[in-house]
């Protein structure tokens, strides 16, 4: 068999096989109807605020005696940065967040399963602290009072 | 309905449902594979798929090159995964968590036993390496992913695949034998 070339007929065969045992664990419907309701999270008014960086997908996560456990997130839309701590206590998270620079911004978490939490309102140093009963796959809608709207990108937590 | 996937791609970005559910049915099965492929829990699986997903839809309007969305979808896929399971290590799952871990897996075997010979197929692919296993979870996919799609999900040289495989399926054969397993 070359690099690229195809199976022979005997491990076709068993790829066959294997194949069809491991449509036991095929896709779950409910992952695939998830997948096909992701659309409507579709930005349609907002800029989005993109990954800047998220210590859970740092190459080497530190090792050293009293490193933090705390996770950071930081996003950024334009001059507009979001940094994000993520504390958890058991399925409780707390988020603390600072906006830079400093603005009056009304702050909603978005969870991808559609549960919707009470927006807060940064403080006049652009802080703010949300509470959630568990986690999930959420982002951040921010916005401004002049109606300007960011969306963070999606992140586990 | 059109064909092509930059075509399906941009009717998506537009917001046609059909063209996205398109797309989903098309590589649901690549993003699934990969999650496995990387251990995680069904639950943990289920959300690095949905993380995907959603990363798709934020991006749909600035896909460079809609050709490659498999191998881009793989390489997304990976990443999510890695990042749930650092994210895992910092927190002790609670007890219900294990439970359902192993219900899901014990539902799995449930539904094998059906057939005894995809009893004795199952048991061996989980005796072989890990590598194995991931790798052999993509070739194996209902729809399946190309070669570079499967390099991209599991960091791979595109041209150790063909090799990797056969050297695989070969374990998984000899851990057939060592069971007395008779496939046909």
């Amino acid at each position: 068999m070359d690099d690229r070339g195809e199976p022979d007929e005997r491990d076709k065969a068993l790829i066959e096989q294997l194949r069809n045992t491991l449509q036991a664990d095929a896709v779950p419907q409910a992952v695939t109807d998830a997948a096909k309701a992701a659309l409507g999270w579709r930005r349609l008014d907002a800029e989005l605020a993109e990954l800047l960086s998220d210590s859970a997908l740092d190459a080497e996560p530190s090792l050293a005696r009293g490193a933090a456990l705390v996770r950071s997130v930081s996003f950024s839309a334009g001059k507009t940065i979001v940094e994000l701590e993520v504390h958890h206590d058991r399925d409780r998270r707390t988020l603390l967040g600072q906006l830079s620079p400093a603005a009056t911004w009304t702050v909603e978490v978005q969870l991808a399963d559609g549960t919707a939490v009470e927006p807060v309102r940064a403080d006049l140093l652009g802080r703010f602290r949300i509470g959630l009963e568990r986690g999930g796959t959420i982002r951040l809608r921010l916005t401004a009072t002049d109606g300007a709207v960011i969306e963070t990108a999606w992140i586990p937590i | 309905m059109s064909c092509t996937l930059p075509e399906i791609v941009g009717e998506a970005s537009g917001g046609s449902q059909a063209a996205w559910d398109q797309i989903v049915d098309r590589f649901s099965g690549l993003v699934w594979s990969t999650t496995r492929a990387h251990r995680l829990s069904a639950a943990e699986a289920a959300d690095a798929a949905q993380s995907t997903w959603l990363r798709l839809v934020e991006h749909l309007d600035r896909i460079e090159d809609p050709e490659r969305l498999g191998a881009w979808l793989a390489t997304t896929a990976r990443r999510e995964c890695l990042r749930i399971i650092r994210i895992g290590k910092r927190e002790l799952p609670s007890d219900e968590e294990w439970m359902f871990e192993t219900e899901s897996s014990d539902a799995i075997e449930a539904r094998l036993l059906i057939r005894e010979r995809d009893a004795a197929l199952w048991a061996a692919f989980h005796e072989i390496e890990e590598r194995c296993q991931a790798l052999l979870r993509l070739v194996c996919a209902p729809e399946p992913p190309s070669y570079e799609e499967v390099a991209a999900a599991l960091e791979m040289p595109v041209g150790a695949i063909g090799p990797t495989r056969a050297r695989c399926l070969d374990k998984l054969r000899r851990q057939l034998d060592a069971q007395g397993a008779d496939l046909r």
